[in-house]
């Protein structure tokens, strides 16, 4: 009784702390990528650039923008290569990331990013090739805005933020990032309609995208937002017609109440990006989950999160069980073996993972001893595992028996591996571990401490065997200050940006001259008196005539003033 | 502490590393410009709600560095450079005062043995002046000033594919600095008095993009002749209409006079002594090559002046914007870590 009661307080506990209660964290990326997405994900994972790039299908070359926290006066941008060190800078929720390729792989429509007051979420828009106009996006959108209103925007084309403010009438182009006042609302109806039309027929990748008719402004957006939006698509069936501002998916992202897909999917720790609904590899289960989930009926609801409850305390119940007994298997451990633990931090991540532990730790173990190990293991013969269990506490004595150093050596070549370079890389090491980036850091601290190491190895040449201790350090630092150079030569290096600090208020001796060069016309001080013709001979010219000879004039002038622009640029030449 | 800094006739840009490994180039950045307000009440309530940095001259207020964009409509004045005319300006003692604070506000504390930074020096008049007014800004704030080319920078800092042997071309707001180098090591080098405030200018003037003042008074409006410019649909090779076909005959004049000092640099007594008939990359960074088409036309311009027979190939840096300031940092750093080879 007792133990079904703390089942049920931590399943309790466990529901109260899932994603459902708000936590989640949002990243963008736009640009040059396969899938411009708005990826969420559950907790506070180490999402690192180079893992939102590889998730996104972005290529090995090229400068990422990062807008951090989706602000316009934060951002700075990062050089991408295959020879950076690390996996570039931390990513924090609500950033967002445009990447531009070296390689034009700039995607066959553009796409920007535009983030509404009124809205929490980052939108990508996808452009038509030519013609892109912000009134034009705005009213593909359904977006109502003053006409003459200015909009901020961070233009990235270059590689480098710019920010600056457009109109309506003024072109957008691939990679902007458009930041609209409170006073621009977006449509939800338009919106959810919009999304109806992606879910109608979710077979086909090309019917995803919705073509909207602007009218007069003549700028043919071509669809659709953000991937979270379209995973909370409903079928067509399952949605009512007309869909209704309350009931529309857009807000049922937003609503923190309504259960969803994507919150079953983080209730069950999955840090997987969220799957595309026009993905054919899509479940028909999932289809109809996603239906069920959004139909916005309480009762449906009211079963799914008992549902969630129960799978969930079965989940806790599992680990606790499997905790016990791990217990009693290190309880009965002779003391010479339990004296020789591994680490603190290796053996939480082996009960956590322990199919790849054992994949990882097999192979180790064939470059040692494996007959030894499983001799020594006197708990092998322990009833009532899995069929990992035997290879988990092969992992654990493996970790016995080698020295910490050993240990870190030997995984750390695995954990490094990307996996675009190695395909096995996936297996062995999940989605959501190595997405988290946690791998990541300890891998390169490792990999550093290996690399300081060599450094002071081989630094040490015959020349100066006999100097002193200071003449060994200076030459360390004297290579690691050339490393750091050639990283720099090579454009390795990350690039962060920032904004110059200036006095508030100062005061200045003397008068500024101004843009002198750039004045035209001084202002007239008084008006001339009106020249009108009082004799009735007055000759008028024609307006044909008039008409020639303005024209006639201009252009005579626009030649003749092109003509001495070019003669100053060859006279100063000359001279 | 290693530091660099840029200055440019529009924008001046500064960069720096933090002394532990792996650290982050950081690089600030700010428009050397400023615009003249009304000294009323009015506008320092204005500035004041926003939060705007101003300075307090006589008569006037001036705002300075990217604000100046913010505050631009309170008077409707185009923004003045700092360097007005390519140059650090005489006559406009504030312009000189600003140039002290955003110095001071582009660069970090020093600290360390090895105070360094490398700048550049703008314009093409009175640049022995100029150079000794920034140096001195610079020691200022404790560090020890290394003047440099912006086209030699640009060599250090995309020049590594082609062993650092080549042509660098920066083509900056008021002037256009070409270098032919060998190995990281300038054989000649010049600097033409044009750049891409004349284009602009020129084309304002045709086409009378102007802007008035409150007082009634007509400006040149060069922020919109660069919008316009800087569109992804224009194309200096393929221009479809009387304004584009304007921008690309000034474009050529230019690129005309480049192609001539570039035939005259590669005929140099060194560069046939040390590179004979080697046929050279040509590196292009600046704000002036951002057109489209800019390496279409300056291959043309080679074609007509008989050297592209010895030109490899034509490109434009991946960011242009900031080639000319991360060479600065590199050959501030191999000042100090090879004294000899900088000074060669």
């Amino acid at each position: 009784m007792l133990r079904l009661t703390c089942l049920v307080a931590i399943g309790t506990v466990t529901f109260a702390s899932s994603p459902l209660s708000g936590q989640t964290m949002s990243f963008t990326i736009a640009g040059d990528v396969e899938r411009a997405v708005t990826w969420e994900l559950d907790g506070n994972p180490m999402v690192l650039l180079r893992d939102l790039l590889d998730h996104a299908g972005a290529g090995d070359q090229g400068n990422a923008v990062i807008l951090h926290s989706s602000s316009p006066e934060q951002f700075f941008s990062e050089v991408v290569s295959p020879l950076m060190r690390g996996r570039g800078s931390r990513l924090s929720s609500g950033d967002i990331v445009i990447f531009h390729g070296r390689d034009n792989s700039q995607p066959a429509s553009g796409n920007v990013v535009i983030i509404a007051g009124s809205d929490s979420v980052p939108r990508i828009v996808n452009l038509s090739p030519t013609g892109n106009t912000l009134g034009g996006l705005l009213t593909a959108i359904g977006a109502i805005y003053a006409p003459t209103a200015r909009m901020q925007i961070v233009r990235t084309n270059y590689g480098s933020p710019s920010p600056m403010w457009l109109s309506a009438g003024d072109a957008i182009v691939h990679g902007d990032v458009l930041f609209f006042p409170p006073s621009v609302s977006l449509n939800p109806v338009r919106i959810s309609r919009l999304f109806q039309t992606i879910a109608a027929d979710p077979d086909s990748v090309d019917h995803v995208v919705k073509h909207v008719s602007t009218g007069a402004s003549a700028v043919s957006i071509s669809e659709i937002v953000s991937e979270s939006d379209r995973l909370m698509t409903p079928d067509a069936d399952a949605m009512p017609t007309p869909v209704s501002p309350a009931t529309s998916p857009y807000k049922s992202l937003v609503a923190p109440v309504v259960i969803s897909p994507v919150a079953a999917e983080q209730i069950t720790a999955a840090l997987q990006p969220l799957p595309d609904p026009a993905d054919p590899a899509r479940t028909p289960t999932e289809e109809s989950l996603a239906g069920r989930a959004t139909a916005v009926s309480p009762l449906w609801n009211g079963v799914f999160v008992l549902g969630l409850l129960g799978a969930t305390t079965l989940i806790v119940t599992g680990w606790i069980k499997t905790r016990a007994e791990q217990k009693t298997t290190a309880a009965a451990r002779p003391a010479a073996v339990s004296a020789q633990k591994p680490s603190p931090v290796s053996v939480p991540k082996n009960i956590r993972k322990p199919q790849r532990t054992a994949a990882v730790v097999d192979n180790d173990i064939g470059e040692t001893k494996p007959r030894d190990v499983a001799l020594t293991n006197p708990s092998s013969d322990l009833g009532g595992r899995s069929e990992t269990e035997p290879a988990e506490s092969v992992a654990d004595d493996t970790l016995n028996t080698i020295s910490a150093s050993a240990a870190s050596r030997d995984s750390a070549p695995i954990r490094n591996r990307s996996p675009r370079s190695d395909p096995t890389g996936g297996e062995l090491i999940d989605q959501p571990e190595w997405f988290s980036g946690e791998w990541i850091a300890a891998g390169s601290a490792e990999r550093q401490q290996a690399l300081v190491t060599e450094t002071d190895s081989q630094s040490v040449t015959p020349g100066n065997v006999s100097g002193t201790a200071t003449d060994g350090s200076k030459t360390v630092a004297d290579s690691s200050h050339r490393n750091q150079l050639d990283d720099l030569i090579r454009n390795r290096l990350p690039v962060r940006l920032e904004k110059a600090q200036l006095p508030l208020r100062v005061t200045l001796f003397g008068r500024p001259a101004g843009p002198k060069r750039l004045r035209v016309d001084p202002a007239h001080t008084e008006l001339a008196a009106p020249h009108s013709m009082t004799g009735s001979r007055a000759q008028r010219e024609t307006p044909e005539a008039v008409c020639t000879s303005a024209v006639r004039e201009r252009m005579t002038s626009e030649t003749g003033s092109l003509d001495r622009a070019l003669n100053s640029l060859n006279g100063q030449s000359n001279s | 502490m290693i530091t660099a800094i840029d200055f440019g006739c529009y924008t001046i840009r500064s960069a720096w590393r933090d002394a532990f490994p792996d650290a982050p180039v950081r690089m600030r950045s700010a428009q050397s410009e400023y615009v003249i307000l009304p000294d009323i009440n009015r506008s320092r309530q204005l500035l004041n709600a926003h939060g705007i940095p101003r300075a307090e001259c006589d008569d006037s207020i001036v705002v300075y560095g990217d604000h100046a964009e913010r505050a631009r409509w309170l008077s409707r004045i185009p923004p003045a450079s700092l360097f007005n005319g390519g140059m650090v300006p005489a006559d406009d003692p504030p312009a000189r005062q600003i140039l002290d604070l955003m110095t001071a506000a582009m660069l970090p504390e020093p600290h360390g043995a090895d105070n360094l930074c490398a700048f550049t020096v703008p314009g093409s008049e009175r640049r022995p002046e100029s150079q000794e007014f920034l140096a001195r800004l610079i020691h200022m704030r404790g560090f020890e000033p290394l003047p440099m080319a912006a086209s030699d920078a640009a060599m250090l800092a995309e020049g590594r594919e082609s062993m650092f042997t080549g042509i660098a071309l920066v083509m900056g707001s008021e002037t256009t600095e070409i270098s032919l180098c060998r190995l990281g090591i300038t054989l000649s080098s010049t600097r033409l008095p044009v750049g891409a405030d004349w284009v602009d200018i020129e084309l304002a003037r045709r086409f009378k993009v102007q802007t008035w003042d409150k007082a009634g008074e007509a400006w040149l409006d060069l922020d919109a002749v660069r919008e316009w410019k800087h569109d992804t649909d224009r194309h200096i090779c393929n221009p479809v209409n009387e304004k584009e076909r304007a921008l690309a005959q000034l474009t050529s004049a230019v690129l005309d006079r480049v192609a001539q000092s570039v035939r005259k640099i590669i005929s140099s007594s060194a560069a046939v002594q040390l590179l004979s008939d080697e046929r050279l990359n040509v590196v292009c960074c600046g704000g002036g090559t951002q057109s489209a088409g800019f390496t279409s036309a300056l291959t043309e311009r080679f074609v007509d002046h008989d050297i592209a027979g010895r030109i490899q190939s034509v490109r434009t840096v991946d960011n242009p914007s900031h080639a000319v300031v991360r060479g600065l940092l590199i050959a501030a750093e191999l000042k100090r870590v090879c004294p000899a080879a900088a000074a060669a």
